[in-house]
């Protein structure tokens, strides 16, 4: 059972077949072989995920999908977080879809994975600050100007959702990679999925090509949906470190016993059991407060799981590293992939602190 | 050393690396790049031809016979203003032991290449099932006539790619106490029947691997010591090494770069109070660790150089530093905002010799290879967990 959340029927098939595609087409080697290629394969995977329906589960009836809630987004990220996935399934679809069918706009080809996107919004550390780069008006189109930086995926999208600050405030485009004026510069990510930076120099973009929603909300709605899908892959993913760590300390052998024997080693076993409930927990929290009407409340709700998966999650894939020894650092070993995954998670959908600053913004602690 | 001939000692330091540091490798250094062997070779050198490369070895040895202090002053400004380390293996751990331990024959055969950083040493002690557990190494060497027979294989051999030899612990005799049938053999990498095989490890590099022996034959000459004299002669090496352990130059250096990010972030219009305000507790407390593990780390060598018992003080320099140089990274992680999460291996070998700047992309993958790499410094070289038992046994022992 996922998070200890009441699934239907298809969501615990989903969770299922899902869980069965990771241990069968995400060994670590094959995951290796694609991405030390030159170029690397990060798109493997994707036509089999599209088969699979993970698409349709993160969409709405309404968007032509069969899921699009929290529970689906939980099943999808949780059973899918072992296999290290680098595919942009969750910002294609999960996010980018949802933008664009709150904006009325098709998504058929999104869910059928013949279009990916990614979403160019963050600009510092904070991605629920309004975006700062410009998009004058020029009659019939906007000129934007400015740098989207690190942008996860934008190597390997067909086209993007880019904010902006328009003349009336924030504003939202669905615009082609390939825009004249657009400059990409391919970058990666810590987990080897890839990014880069979006230079905008005075990319022409017609007035119709704006998403017609409110983008603050559109935005803020987009981002918790991310908080909330890496807390629930957070979950699962110190679930699936534990997992390997403690089967680790029962096999290895040094003193002439297993390191399993050893109590300083146990202490730091139970710690990471108990940060594993304590992510998984909070995770649930999370996903029970997406479902929720917009509300203060629920974006802290969701803010204070962020940032309790975030705490929970790392100690548990720096704490694997250490007992796995030297075997832990080895790039062959799942663990400092895992422990790599965690580093990620922890700066998408802005920077650990830039959370921390806001949650003590809603709560009040800080004088601002 | 007076306090005064150590700061003008410090500052001689100073003016030397920044005269004599080829621009290069400053400029790789600076830029946080993977330096190259021929980086390491270049340096060692330069401060060879200046008298400094043999700084801690006794006068006797034909050394400069600094004191603990003026070694750790050498070695804090050296990293600091960004030489590059010294690479141990050769001058610091098989040059001492051949001094001591060597023969005649195997001083006059390999000091001179050890001296010139012409000939380039690796350290062969861990093994697939002995890492903690050194002990319980099992790398055979069997007496045949005038040769040893080795069998076995040697795990985390750093830099064992660039290596012309190996200072190995073997084992020749299986039968009694497991320490006692240690021994350490010189091992010329290039014998028949010796294959490398390359480890990357969690940052995207290779520095490490494990080093496989089938039937390689080693002149019987080259045992250092007598049979089984091992575990002792690796005993008084690692004692030469408790002055680096907390490695406290490049920490700094870091610090630098931590104050100089943080200094752009609190000036940055864009950033929130709030978040600025934590920003800034977290450099506080990171300035607090480096500047208590500097005093701690002065408090020590001082100690020593008055004849204080080491005890455990390599084993808490080793747990503060590591896990310092922990903290220090995470920090330097999280101050790069957008870019928190980049990190491409093939950054840290990008060319530095052109004009320009590194770009934001480029300095995360510095930092965030700082932060990988600084997961292996608990690990390697006797983990956190065995440097804790240590301490504790001492300071058990000490209370009676």
């Amino acid at each position: 059972m996922t998070l200890q959340l009441p699934l239907s029927e298809e969501q615990t098939m989903l969770h299922e077949m899902l869980s069965r595609f990771v241990s069968e087409r995400c060994d670590i080697e094959a995951r290796a072989a694609n991405l030390h290629a030159n170029p690397p394969r990060r798109m493997a995977l994707w036509e089999e995920l599209c088969e699979l329906g993970v698409p349709s589960a993160l969409l709405s009836p309404e968007a032509g999908g069969f899921g699009g809630a929290p529970e689906d987004l939980a099943v999808v990220q949780y059973a899918l977080a072992p296999g290290l996935l680098v595919e942009p399934i969750l910002v294609s679809v999960g996010l980018c879809g949802r933008m664009l069918d709150a904006a009325g706009r098709s998504v058929e080809a999104v869910a059928a994975g013949e279009v990916v996107y990614a979403f160019a919004h963050q600009e510092g550390f904070d991605p629920f600050n309004a975006p700062q780069m410009k998009a004058d008006a020029d009659g019939d189109v906007f000129v934007l100007n400015g740098l989207k930086p690190a942008v996860r995926h934008a190597d390997v999208a067909d086209r993007l959702i880019v904010s902006a600050n328009g003349p009336d405030g924030t504003i939202l485009f669905d615009l082609a990679k390939d825009a004249a004026g657009l400059t990409v510069t391919p970058s990666r990510q810590i987990d080897a999925a890839g990014s880069a930076d979006l230079h905008f120099e005075g990319v022409r973009v017609a007035k119709k090509d704006h998403l017609d929603c409110d983008a603050e909300a559109v935005i803020e709605d987009a981002l918790l949906h991310g908080l909330v899908a890496i807390a629930a892959e957070a979950a699962s993913l110190a679930r699936a470190t534990n997992r390997d760590t403690f089967e680790y300390l029962g096999l290895r052998e040094q003193f002439g016993t297993k390191l399993a024997q050893f109590q300083a080693l146990q202490h730091m076993a139970a710690d990471m059991a108990i940060a594993a409930e304590e992510v998984a927990a909070q995770a649930h929290t999370a996903v029970v407060a997406l479902g929720r009407k917009a509300s203060a409340e629920r974006n802290r709700a969701i803010l204070v799981a962020s940032l309790a998966c975030d705490a929970g999650g790392r100690a548990v894939g720096h704490a694997a590293v250490q007992l796995f020894g030297g075997m832990g650092v080895s790039d062959e070993t799942p663990v400092s992939h895992y422990a790599r995954r965690f580093a990620a998670m922890r700066a998408q959908f802005g920077t650990t602190d830039a959370r921390a600053a806001r949650l003590a913004q809603i709560e009040g602690f800080g004088h601002e | 050393m007076s306090d005064d001939s150590i700061a003008e000692f410090r500052a001689e330091v100073r003016n030397f690396i920044a005269q004599s540091l080829p621009d290069d490798i400053r400029e790789k250094v600076r830029r946080y790049r993977d330096l190259e062997k021929s980086d390491y070779v270049r340096w060692q050198k330069i401060l060879q031809d200046r008298g400094w490369f043999l700084g801690s070895w006794s006068k006797d040895w034909g050394g400069e016979g600094w004191d603990p202090v003026q070694q750790l002053a050498f070695l804090q400004e050296s990293g600091e203003a960004g030489a590059p380390m010294v690479i141990p293996y050769g001058v610091s751990m098989i040059g001492p032991v051949l001094n001591k331990f060597g023969t005649d024959a195997q001083k006059e055969r390999h000091l001179p290449g050890i001296i010139s950083s012409d000939v380039w040493w690796c350290q062969g002690y861990s093994e697939p099932g002995a890492g903690s557990d050194l002990a319980s190494l099992k790398t055979m060497a069997v007496r045949e006539g005038d040769h040893y027979r080795v069998n076995g294989s040697k795990m985390w051999t750093t830099e064992a790619h660039w290596a012309d030899w190996m200072h190995c612990l073997v084992r020749t005799d299986s039968s009694g106490r497991k320490q006692d049938g240690i021994s350490f053999l010189l091992i010329d990498m290039e014998t028949p029947g010796i294959t490398i095989r390359p480890i990357v490890t969690i940052d995207g590099q290779h520095h490490t691997n494990q080093v496989f022996f089938d039937d390689v034959m080693v002149p019987a000459e080259n045992l250092v010591g007598e049979e089984g004299a091992g575990w002792s002669i690796a005993k008084f090496l690692l004692s030469h090494e408790r002055l680096s352990i907390s490695d406290t130059g490049p920490k700094l250096r870091l610090m630098g770069r931590l104050r100089a990010m943080n200094a752009k972030v609190q000036k940055d219009p864009s950033v929130s109070a709030g978040l600025k305000a934590i920003l800034a507790q977290r450099m506080v407390d990171a300035s607090v660790q480096i500047e208590t593990l500097r005093a701690l780390e002065h408090y020590f060598v001082e100690g020593w150089a008055k004849g204080r018992p080491a005890g455990a003080d390599a084993s808490i320099l080793k747990v503060r530093g590591t896990e310092i140089l922990q903290a220090l990274s995470e920090l330097a992680v999280d101050l790069q905002g957008p870019y928190a999460a980049t990190h491409d291996p093939v950054d840290l070998h990008a060319d530095v010799t052109g004009e320009g700047e590194d770009s934001a992309a480029e300095m995360a993958s510095a930092m965030a290879h700082q932060y990988l790499y600084g997961r292996c410094w608990t690990i390697f070289g006797g983990t956190n967990e065995i440097q804790r038992n240590i301490i504790a046994k001492v300071a058990f022992a000490s209370a009676g």
